[in-house]
């Protein structure tokens, strides 16, 4: 019977297909990829794999082309997103393909564990359910080093949580905590660092699980596993054992697939067609999430991250002081641990009742169940809560009226000029211009004396503390407003280490600070 | 290995069985090429060149090079003229090195001729010398000698208001080369 499928004559056969499948693994693929025969709603629940192969394909082609615009510094990070979503091409499409394939991919990777689990596959290849626990835990790294780079309101927060979390473990937080940031506050060597592990480091890392998983570590039992059907265990015998699988691309066929590999494979792409479909629609209605420049968060701004983050978001609501960083990294660590461990753990349960087998997947169905209603109550909360839901929805309107207003490219800098150049001529030259007046603006003294520290010589701003050029535009901030918040910074929202001037300047002071401050552009 | 009835089947139903095995490994392949073809159309459009926002007003006008008074003595000088342009997210700098000869008012571009390094003035030879691939040119900016084709090329200037003025960029005027 195998006879109709392996030795087709070679005449029958279009060239370019046998080239195809002599000169390419294509074949071999295939059978690491696309799971062994089964039938009916089985054979569907099983196509979870080409969906991890089509959103991982999906989140390194976008990651791509966002890195051909995007500039890792801090001066630069902000435009240049705003860049990609408001001036280029199709730009807010992809940046969403790539948000919305970032949430999509850990909820993928985690129903193919379970189904791993369900089946049993983890204890059968252990090796193959050590890389799809790795994958997971790389994917959810990418997720959490991606929101710094866009350095928007949420990537501050973000990562100022990262640093709080790290920086609170135990015994090597403070030192962890300095190699994360790469210096003493968060600063654009923290943004280099996080763009290197987002677009080189994870990329590469979960590249070669996937090739590792693939084609290097193999379990003992993939063939025998393979071959689970009577019909093909029997033909395995048959035909005196099939070839190696490293061999099969030298097959003079065009494609030794069996019929079952094919029909699975076209279930596969059914799946995928229509969830990239269903995507694409998704990022094309909805463009993903860009605040503030982390440069002027808003004091009244809600963070609230990707939906992949809301469980542990919802957890650390409720974590007190050291707990939170427990929370936050140890308990994630813990869980995939357990995950990795899984087929030693699970050993025993090999010859025990159906119930016994079934006994890990409904712990990790009943851990995914929790995940989700975490989720969901921290919607709910925000629904709720009349505050965060108008302020949240104020930051929506917000969002909204920057993507309609036009792109405002960033000024030049003045100092790359080349040696010989003794004549310059500018064309634009207003923002130069608005520079040198500024320079030439020279603050008043009490600035100088309490104000510049964290604001900058010229308003400028030292990382993490708000430059003040240009905030005149801002909501709130006239210079009645500025001398009320240099009196009361509290009843603005905003928190240390800016702290009260009340008793510590003259209001002829204050007057003459909230009117040089106001003046700054 | 294949379908279990296919034992049963007759050669009619083998070709119709073909077929379908056919189409199993098409319709995946096709899927895939839509996708890609979708991400490639959009990765087209995404990283399609950006044009400066260069208006009439940044092309083709005189910018300064240097006030008449400067002119003085025998010895070439180096300027440069830049133009300041919205260029995607920034502003870039546009710089084209020049030689002004004091005595003649003329204005040179510095930009080898053979493949755009710029030249520099050696006073004790009494030329210009491209450091790329050694192409030399006479005080004049005609070739001596070297792979350039030609000599360096004159750009258009005009004295204004007491000012050398050279006209940047010099793209629709036809190059003038220095000869002999």
């Amino acid at each position: 019977m195998s006879a109709t499928d392996n030795t087709q004559p070679p005449a029958n056969t279009q060239p370019p297909a046998r080239a195809f499948a002599c000169w390419t693994t294509f074949d071999e693929l295939v059978r690491r990829v696309v799971a062994e025969p089964e039938r009916g709603a089985r054979a569907w629940l099983r196509t979870t794999a080409g969906l991890v192969v089509l959103l991982i394909t999906l989140q390194l082609f976008t990651g791509l082309l966002l890195a051909c615009y995007y500039v890792p510094a801090a001066d630069d990070a902000h435009t240049t997103v705003a860049f990609i979503e408001k001036a280029v091409g199709g730009g807010a499409w992809l940046r969403a393909l790539h948000a919305d394939g970032s949430v999509l991919l850990p909820c993928v990777l985690v129903l193919h564990l379970l189904q791993q689990l369900w089946r049993g596959a983890h204890r059968r290849r252990p090796v193959a359910w050590l890389g799809s626990v790795a994958l997971l835990a790389l994917v959810f790294a990418a997720g959490g080093t991606g929101y710094t780079l866009a350095w928007d309101a949420r990537a501050y927060y973000t990562t100022h949580i990262a640093e709080g979390l790290v920086g609170g473990l135990p015994l090597i937080g403070g030192s962890a905590r300095l190699w994360l940031l790469g210096g003493p506050v968060i600063s654009t060597l923290t943004l280099s660092r996080f763009f290197a592990l987002h677009a080189l480091v994870l990329p590469f890392l979960i590249l070669t699980t996937i090739v590792a998983r693939l084609f290097i570590f193999r379990d003992q039992n993939t063939h025998d596993a393979s071959a689970a059907t009577p019909d093909e265990a029997q033909s395995a015998q048959t035909t005196n054992a099939r070839p190696p699988l490293t061999t099969s691309s030298l097959s003079p066929h065009p494609s030794s697939l069996s019929f079952w590999l094919r029909a699975q494979l076209a279930r596969n792409a059914v799946v995928v067609g229509i969830v990239f479909i269903v995507l694409a629609l998704y990022a094309a209605k909805y463009p993903a999430p860009f605040g503030p420049s982390a440069d002027s968060v808003p004091a009244d701004y809600l963070p609230r991250p990707g939906a992949q983050f809301l469980w542990l978001f919802e957890l650390l609501k409720h974590a007190a002081g050291a707990s939170a960083s427990f929370i936050g990294l140890v308990l994630p660590g813990l869980i995939f641990a357990l995950l990795a461990l899984a087929p030693w753990l699970d050993r025993r349960a090999q010859a025990a009742t159906a119930w016994r087998r079934r006994a890990p997947v409904l712990l990790v169905g009943l851990l995914s169940l929790l995940v989700l209603s975490l989720t969901a109550l921290a919607l709910f909360d925000d629904a709720h809560d009349p505050r965060a839901h108008d302020q949240l929805a104020r930051q929506t309107a917000a969002e909204e009226a920057f993507r309609r207003a036009p792109f405002i490219p960033q000024r030049a800098r003045t100092s790359d000029m080349s040696g010989t150049a003794t004549q310059t001529t500018n064309t634009t030259n207003a923002n130069t211009q608005n520079v040198n007046s500024n320079m030439n603006n020279a603050p008043p003294a009490a600035y100088t004396q309490n104000c510049a520290k964290c604001h900058g010589a010229h308003g400028e701003g030292v990382r993490p503390n708000p430059k003040l050029i240009g905030i005149a535009e801002q909501p709130h901030r006239t210079v009645a407003d500025i001398i009320a918040i240099l009196n009361d910074p509290s009843a603005y929202g905003l928190q240390k280490p800016m702290t009260s001037f009340a008793n510590k300047l003259t209001d002829d002071e204050k007057r003459q600070l909230a009117e040089w401050i106001e003046g700054l552009k | 290995m294949a379908d279990r009835d296919e034992t049963r089947h007759d050669k009619a139903h083998d070709e119709t069985d073909r077929g379908r095995r056919k189409f199993l490994l098409l319709a995946p392949l096709g899927v895939g090429a839509g996708i890609m073809l979708t991400l490639i159309t959009a990765a087209a459009r995404f990283l399609r060149p950006q044009v400066t926002s260069a208006t009439g007003a940044t092309t083709n006008q005189w910018l300064p090079v240097a006030p008449l008074a400067e002119l003085t003595g025998t010895e070439p000088l180096a300027r440069t003229v830049s133009v300041q342009q919205e260029l995607g997210w920034t502003q870039v700098r546009e710089e084209h090195p020049v030689i002004v000869l004091p005595r003649e008012q003329r204005v040179l571009s510095a930009v080898c001729p053979h493949e755009g390094c710029a030249v520099t003035w050696r006073a004790d030879a009494q030329e210009f010398l491209c450091p790329c691939h050694d192409s030399h040119f006479n005080s004049a900016g005609a070739r001596t000698s070297g792979p350039a084709a030609r000599g360096l090329d004159q750009l258009p200037s005009q004295v204004e208001n007491g000012v050398l003025k050279v006209r940047w960029p010099a793209t629709t005027e036809p190059n003038q080369t220095v000869n002999g």
